[in-house]
């Protein structure tokens, strides 16, 4: 009877010991850096917090569109100028065709 | 009028100097503007690096009201004096001013993605924006359909005037029906990070430059344009076989 109280006992002990160190563990790793956290595991989120905005992507897509806009525009004017010295030398063609 | 050689668009189309400066400056503007933009200004606190957008969408939209309040100028400018060089202005006013209105439109929704979740929202600037967009739209459409003829021209200066005053309304808009658009820079918002002045400062510069070389180069096309449709129908009027 006196060895399985002592074994009883031993049992417990290492159970309560075990626990307190699972317990103890789980404090440091809440307390640890965050970046250090994301890096050891990952945690399922849901609802507004489940979605992450890009925002060097975004930033690229700005300055990339603004910049294929103005160059569109440059475009447009560069064609505006090559139809009008066309225009201007059909006239000229046409003019000193027609001069007395 | 003469239809001697001196009088041609040929002659006017030699560039200045000045032009070419303009471009150069502009250009040397702007890839300083970006070193501070991304290498000099630090990245805000709560929108990170989305927030680097700020330094293009607020002087594109300084861009918009340069340009659209030309094209206004213009417009009245053109309607008092019948003058085809105010047409020239109101024209090439319009065009530039919805070009950086373009970039305004294309930039904040991508900001406010980040910042609100959603691309677009009915906000009263960015709806007064879109609404002035659509005015200005509406006049380079009606010029876009060939040479325009006088009541085109005068219906197009009428339609710069109308949108002009929704200028105020956009600028206004956030101080009298609030709204989520940001106002850092008015007296109501906190201001930016003095780190992050320079960077704006040379974004400015560089927008005005751009626009004044814009402007200049469209204005200079028009001008050669109209003088090309007045030869060619004069060309016409005296028999020459003009038209082309």
């Amino acid at each position: 009877m006196k060895r399985w109280l002592l074994a009883l006992s031993l049992f417990a002990c290492v159970g309560a010991f075990g626990a307190l160190g699972s317990a103890s563990a789980q404090d440091a790793v809440e307390e640890e850096d965050p970046q250090a956290s994301r890096a050891a595991t990952f945690r399922a989120v849901s609802g507004p917090q489940a979605e992450r905005v890009p925002g060097g992507l975004l930033t690229v897509i700005a300055y990339g569109g603004a910049w294929v806009l103005v160059l569109g525009y440059l475009w447009r004017l560069g064609r505006m100028h090559a139809q009008n010295e066309r225009e201007l030398s059909a006239l000229k063609k046409s003019l000193e065709s027609n001069a007395p | 009028m003469a239809l001697a050689p001196s009088s041609t668009p040929s002659t006017a189309s030699r560039v200045s100097p000045l032009w070419h400066a303009l471009a150069a400056i502009t250009i040397t503007l702007f890839l300083v503007s970006f070193y501070l933009v991304f290498e000099v200004a630090p990245v805000e606190e709560q929108m990170g690096l989305v927030q680097k957008i700020f330094y293009l969408h607020v002087p594109s939209a300084y861009g918009m009201y340069v340009g659209w309040t030309l094209s206004a100028v213009g417009g009245l400018l053109f309607l008092w004096k019948r003058s085809d060089r105010w047409d020239a202005l109101s024209v090439a006013g319009a065009e530039v001013g919805t070009l950086f209105a373009a970039i305004v439109l294309l930039t904040g929704p991508l900001w406010g993605r980040k910042a609100w979740g959603v691309y677009w929202a009915w906000d009263p600037r960015i709806t007064s924006t879109l609404l002035t967009a659509m005015i200005y739209g509406s006049f380079l459409a009606l010029r876009s359909f060939g040479a325009a003829g006088q009541a085109e021209k005068r219906f197009a200066a009428a339609l710069a005037i109308v949108g002009f005053p929704l200028l105020f309304l956009i600028k206004y808009s956030v101080q009298r029906w609030s709204g989520q658009h940001p106002v850092v820079l008015t007296g109501q918002g906190g201001g930016i990070h003095p780190d992050m002045v320079p960077a704006l400062i040379c974004f400015f510069l560089a927008v005005t430059g751009f626009a004044i070389w814009l402007l200049w180069t469209r204005i200079r096309i028009e001008r050669h344009r109209q003088e090309i449709v007045a030869i060619e129908l004069e060309a016409a009027r005296r028999g020459l076989g003009g038209e082309s």
